[in-house]
Parts: structure tokens; C-alpha cells; sequence
């Protein structure tokens, strides 16, 4: 149970969590990271997260399909580990991740959907 | 606000992605706006998301489509905020048939309407 645990103390590790999964799993630590909750969502922008090589990549229409395509098909395989970390910082059942990147200015977001309302925790 | 945002993403479902979602919440938070969209799929769609291929396709599809309408979705965002909308991101849960869009703006919004 997360009683007495605070937003901002799950912001904050939530932000920890998603460095960490992108450093060790993605290969690559974004440059900017923020999480936010919102009732029974989590919500964590990131910015900076494509390599040099896929910036270079992401200059015309067909890379940057790719770059997407390769990014999709990634996190596909990260995700039970994403879902399951998640779930444990907010102490709630994680229903669904959405995501999304843009590679022309290599931000990404993350939206995940959790069976409660969290913003009623700790206060 | 979030009123105002959860009925032009309504409409534009209906009117461009040809179907109303059962369910619409917004939500601005900082310099965001969140949307979460439930019972977005037609029935054909969801008939064709019984197989990982159909899926596949499905998600496809549906990039493809919000690609035609993203620069409407986004100036009607402005309209509403009165900041500019810098980039759309936006994914489908196919199995669950619920979609999010997520607005990134040039400034903090003060949501005082709610």
C-alpha cells in the first residue's frame, strides 16, 4: 500500500524508474524527464531521446517512419517490465501503457492508465 | 476548459474518424493536455482486433488516419488554450479500445474554468 505517500513522491519516482528503463533498456538516457499524475493516469513526458544516429535518420519522411516503427517494436518488448514497475511506485493495478514519440524533435510521451484515483493518496 | 476540449476531440472523432467515443475526459495539467478517449473502435474494427494481425492493422490504420487531421486537432487545442500547440502525441490500446492523446503547448495553462 502506498498510504501516506505524497504526488510529488510518486512524480519523483516515477521520473527515477523511466531514466532508468530508458538508460538500461532503451540504451539511452533521455536528456529530460517529467512525470505527472492525473486522477487514475500517470502521465511522463520525455525529451531528448534519440541517438545521434537516429536524429540523423529522422531528417526525412521515411526515417523518421522508422525510427517510430523500431521505437513501437522496442518498448513492445519492454513493456510487462514497464507495467510492473509502474504499478509497484503507485501501488495500483497498471491497465495500459500508451506511448508515443515524435522523432523530429525526439520527445516522447508515456500515458499510463491505473485502476484508481491516485490524486486522493496521502492527502 | 477541459470541457471546451473534450467536446471538439468528440466532435472531431465524430465528424473525421467517423465514429463519437463512448467516453471523453480532459484533462490540462502544467503545460499538457491529456486526453483519454474510451469505445473508440467501430464494431468492424473490433471484429478484426480478435487476431494479433488485425490488430497490427487496426493500429496502423488509425496512425495513418489521425496523420490527415492532426494540424485541425491541434489549432482547435489552440483555439481553446490560447497557446500554441507544439506536437500531438496520441496511441491506440486496440484490445481495450481506448485511446490518448497528449498536447504539448509553448506555456503553462492556468486552468481556472474548473
Amino acid at each position: 500500500m502506498n498510504r501516506g505517500v505524497t504526488k510529488g513522491e510518486i512524480e519523483s519516482a516515477i521520473r527515477t524508474a523511466i531514466i532508468k528503463f530508458e538508460q538500461e533498456f532503451m540504451g539511452r538516457g533521455p536528456e529530460d524527464v517529467r512525470a505527472f499524475v492525473v486522477r487514475d493516469l500517470v502521465v511522463v513526458r520525455l525529451k531528448g531521446v534519440l541517438t545521434p544516429a537516429e536524429r540523423q535518420l529522422a531528417k526525412t519522411a521515411e526515417g523518421v517512419e522508422m525510427v517510430k516503427r523500431i521505437r513501437q517494436t522496442l518498448i513492445a518488448q519492454g513493456r510487462d517490465q514497464l507495467f510492473e514497475e509502474v504499478g509497484k511506485i503507485v501501488g495500483a493495478r497498471v491497465l495500459a501503457i500508451f506511448t508515443d514519440i515524435n522523432a523530429q524533435i525526439g520527445e516522447k510521451v508515456f500515458v499510463f492508465t491505473v485502476d484508481r484515483d491516485l490524486e486522493s493518496l496521502g492527502r | 476548459m477541459e470541457n471546451a476540449i473534450r467536446n471538439a476531440v468528440i466532435k472531431f472523432e465524430q465528424e473525421f474518424m467517423g465514429r463519437g467515443p463512448d467516453e471523453v475526459r480532459a484533462f490540462v495539467v502544467r503545460d499538457l493536455v491529456v486526453v483519454r478517449l474510451k469505445g473508440v473502435l467501430t464494431p468492424a474494427e473490433r471484429q478484426l482486433a480478435k487476431t494479433t494481425e488485425g490488430i497490427d492493422m487496426v493500429k496502423r490504420l488509425r496512425q495513418n488516419l489521425i496523420a490527415q487531421g492532426r494540424d485541425k486537432l491541434c489549432e482547435q487545442v489552440s483555439d481553446i488554450t490560447g497557446a500554441k500547440t507544439l506536437a500531438l502525441f496520441t496511441d491506440i490500446d486496440v484490445q481495450l479500445s481506448e485511446r490518448v492523446f497528449v498536447f504539448t503547448l509553448d506555456r503553462e495553462i492556468r486552468n481556472g474554468s474548473q
